[in-house]
């Protein structure tokens, strides 16, 4: 059978190969996709009548304005700070937790229910509820990333503590592991993919937790800047800290991406 | 592990465990000022009291009218997109960018940018939802399509299937499985932008009824259409998985 | 004039020469087994057989014909069944006649006789996850069979079925077959099975993968169930085991049909 796979696999290559290489013609397109929107949303802005449609090179500029007059990097640090911090809290307790249920039936069987319930639902509604609360300062944003960014580490965690290989664990057994030792070795080493996939996750969730806690608050932070700027109808400055969030989203998407692949790829190496 | 638990102990764990937090909730919230930190009665009361009034089903319709609208729309442009992208793969190569940019950008950050541009009326919350629905369901539908095992599509092809055979056999139902769980997540997202864009556009839907309540410091009040999204959550992400095991019996039976 | 002909059939997969100028002559209604270590090309020469992979050189004829593309007088066998996971027993039996533009229930009656012919009364709505190995293949042979097919080419059918299945199945299609007289090319590289099976075994060696012997099976049909009690069996089978040992397979790692 894997002959036959193979053979498929050469043979469309074979038929394909008169053409252009298709890594580079995948390349090629994919680029000019990029470009493409681009160019749209600048023609569009250009054509546009209206003030409140803004193009690309205007948002390029207003982007040199902001850093210039380094508003844009005291909010984005503002916002940087709590979004760490969220992160670091949520993404532990998540672990804790994810580790629990995936690895006590009881815990698994009590939390499991309530736990996939807060999950599905749209946590932003207790947002300014939270800010009531704990304030309108620092505290507010952190904890409310850390509620985001708590479920799906949890949730991961624990699919990934599940999946542990029973073979490994009685392996564990036959050689009379203690229950430290076989978390050591065993249970976090091969849930480790799933959670760097809770954690890729959690990235989004907890951005957009920051950004509409900064809305709430409407202090500091990116979300203020948005918020602000667009109130002012400052469509261009307020479009830089959507496009910095974007990145910010995409890196740190990516990153983890790429060490779940690598973490995946030497697995199947074994 | 797979063996089946007393039902008695499974519910016992859980409505205990329910239990203590309530009790301990109840007596911190109690302790601490009642009003101000919530006591789950005190929600209970609130909750009353909001439904006797009317008050969360006048704000409550509006959200959901927002919701089928934006959602049903997100579904009709992005299942069709999407089961295109999957099957042609330069549609894919020159979509996959944008989309995935797209699909990463916070969206929530852009909803006050959106509600400027397009004013602060229900069209514009269609929109938002609409924009966060739609992007999960056409990824999700691609990659249904493109999943599609090899082997049938050579098989396909031996019997010399055409086209809409080959889409009406074989491609849809391969990727239904996949473009439900798009939904599913879509309905999540969609959710969510309902109610960030209520926190900001004009004086409906339980976005709105939840700021209300907070900018009073009500937070009892203010945590009754809170539970309520949450019921509306729960319900919709059972209610799919249903329709999951009832459309696609092949997909959840052969994982058992 | 032979149905299927194979002539200076070439098939190259980047620098391995997966068939060197090949020839393959099959009449009609013979059963014919390839027989080969794996990845000696016999499941590419099946392949180009049925129009799905184009030889690099050379040319397949069916009835005199040049082989461009799937035939609708030719149909595959596949060692992992390839059902659709969301078709019933009797809707993947109607595949073929569905394509064809039959409605559903009319291609549900047409099929019936096959799936009697099978064995799968009593399972027509079960889905294919809900069937056995054995009882998955008995409705690739009846999707196979319902578009009432010239040729009948089959890729390992029963490969992937534990041993005593098997036999059942061997026995089954020898049944099907004598009821239907297809022309069968019939892939393995069980000796046992080709012999149990066959009018001719076509021997195949890798590198490049070529013939190496025809082997005319003397048995007549129908053929006794204790056909493996024979002592021409016995001899057949051990000179088919010298010339497979002598083309030794390659070296180890590389996997094929």
């Amino acid at each position: 059978m894997v002959g036959v796979a193979t053979d498929e696999r050469s043979a469309t290559g074979g038929r394909r190969a008169v053409r252009l290489p298709s890594r580079v013609e995948e390349r090629l397109w994919w680029a000019s996709g990029l470009v493409l929107v681009v160019v749209v949303w600048q023609v569009y802005a250009m054509l546009s009548t209206s003030s409140l449609i803004v193009g690309p090179w205007e948002v390029v500029e207003a982007t040199g304005d902001l850093i210039a007059s380094g508003e844009l990097w005291e909010y984005a640090q503002s916002s940087a700070l709590s979004f760490a911090i969220g992160m670091l809290i949520g993404s532990v307790s998540g672990l804790v937790i994810g580790l629990l249920v995936g690895r006590f039936r009881l815990v698994e069987i009590t939390l499991d229910p309530y736990i996939s319930a807060l999950y599905a639902t749209p946590l932003v509604a207790i947002i300014p509820v939270l800010i009531v609360l704990l304030g309108f300062g620092p505290l507010s944003k952190i904890v409310i990333v850390s509620i985001f960014v708590f479920f799906p580490v949890a949730i991961n965690t624990a699919a990934g503590v599940k999946e542990v290989p029973r073979d490994l664990l009685e392996l564990a057994d036959s050689f009379c592991s203690r229950e430290m030792l076989t978390w050591r070795d065993v249970v976090v080493p091969s849930a480790l993919p799933f959670i760097v996939t809770g954690l890729r996750l959690s990235v989004g969730r907890g951005l957009i937790g920051v950004v509409v806690a900064e809305f709430e608050t409407a202090v500091t932070g990116l979300g203020y800047l948005i918020l602000s700027k667009s109130r002012r109808f400052l469509m261009a400055e307020s479009l830089v800290p959507v496009v910095v969030l974007m990145i910010a989203g995409f890196v740190l998407y990516s990153l983890l991406k790429r060490v779940e692949d690598g973490m995946l790829e030497r697995r199947r190496g074994l | 592990m797979d063996r089946a638990e007393d039902p008695r102990l499974v519910w016992g764990l859980r409505i205990g465990f329910a239990l203590v937090v309530l009790a301990v909730w109840q007596v911190t919230a109690v302790r601490l000022g009642e009003n101000f930190f919530a006591a789950p009665g005190a929600i209970v009361s609130s909750a009353v009291a909001l439904l006797r009034s009317g008050e969360l089903m006048h704000y409550f319709v509006p959200t959901l009218e927002v919701l089928a609208w934006g959602f049903l729309l997100g579904l009709a442009v992005g299942i069709p997109i999407g089961l295109a992208i999957g099957r042609w793969r330069r549609l894919y190569w020159v979509s996959e960018g944008p989309i995935n940019l797209f699909y990463t950008t916070p969206l929530a950050a852009v909803i006050p940018i959106i509600l400027v541009i397009l004013g602060f009326g229900t069209t514009t919350k269609v929109f938002v939802v609409f924009a966060f629905v739609v992007f999960s369901v056409l990824i999700n539908s691609a990659a249904g399509v493109r999943n599609v095992d090899g082997d049938l599509l050579e098989l396909a092809r031996s019997y010399g299937s055409s086209e809409p055979m080959l889409w009406r056999e074989i491609l849809i139902p391969s990727a239904l499985p996949f473009v439900l769980v798009g939904i599913r997540i879509g309905i999540g997202r969609a959710l969510i932008g309902a109610v960030v864009a209520e926190f900001y556009a004009g004086i409906s839907g339980v976005g709105y009824l939840i700021i209300y309540y907070s900018n009073r410091f009500d937070v009892a009040s203010a945590l009754v259409p809170v539970g309520m999204l949450i019921a509306l959550g729960v319900g919709s992400t059972a209610g799919l998985k249903r329709l999951q095991e009832w459309l696609t019996p092949w997909a959840s039976e052969a994982r058992v | 004039m032979a149905q299927i002909r194979a002539e200076n059939v070439e098939k190259h997969f980047g620098h391995v020469q997966a068939l060197g100028r090949l020839h393959l002559e099959v009449e009609t209604n013979e059963f014919v087994s390839v027989l080969g270590p794996s990845g000696c090309g016999k499941t590419t020469l099946l392949r180009i057989v049925a129009g799905l992979v184009p030889p690099d050189g050379g040319t397949v004829y069916v009835d005199g014909e040049p082989v461009t593309g799937p035939r609708p007088n030719t149909t595959l066998v596949f060692q992992h069944f390839r059902l659709l996971p969301w078709r019933t027993a009797e809707d993947n039996v109607a595949y073929g006649l569905r394509l064809r533009g039959m409605a559903k229930r009319q291609a549900r009656e047409e099929v019936r006789p096959y799936i009697e012919m099978v064995g799968l009364e009593g399972f027509e709505k079960s889905y294919p996850y809900q069937l056995s190995g054995g009882m998955q293949q008995r409705v690739g042979l009846a999707r196979a069979l319902a578009i009432d097919p010239e040729i009948l080419l089959m890729d390992e059918p029963f490969g992937a079925l534990d041993a005593q299945t098997r036999e059942v199945m061997q026995e089954e299609l020898l049944r099907i077959w004598n009821a239907t007289h297809k022309t069968v090319v019939f892939v393995t590289h069980s000796i046992d099975e080709a012999l149990v099976l066959s009018d001719k075994v076509v021997v195949m060696a890798a590198r490049p993968g070529r013939i190496i012997e025809t082997i005319e099976v003397p048995f007549p049909r129908p053929r006794p169930t204790n056909l493996r009690a024979d002592p021409v069996f016995a001899q057949l089978r051990t000179r088919m085991w010298e010339l497979l040992r002598t083309t030794e397979p390659e070296e180890t790692g590389v996997a094929g049909g």
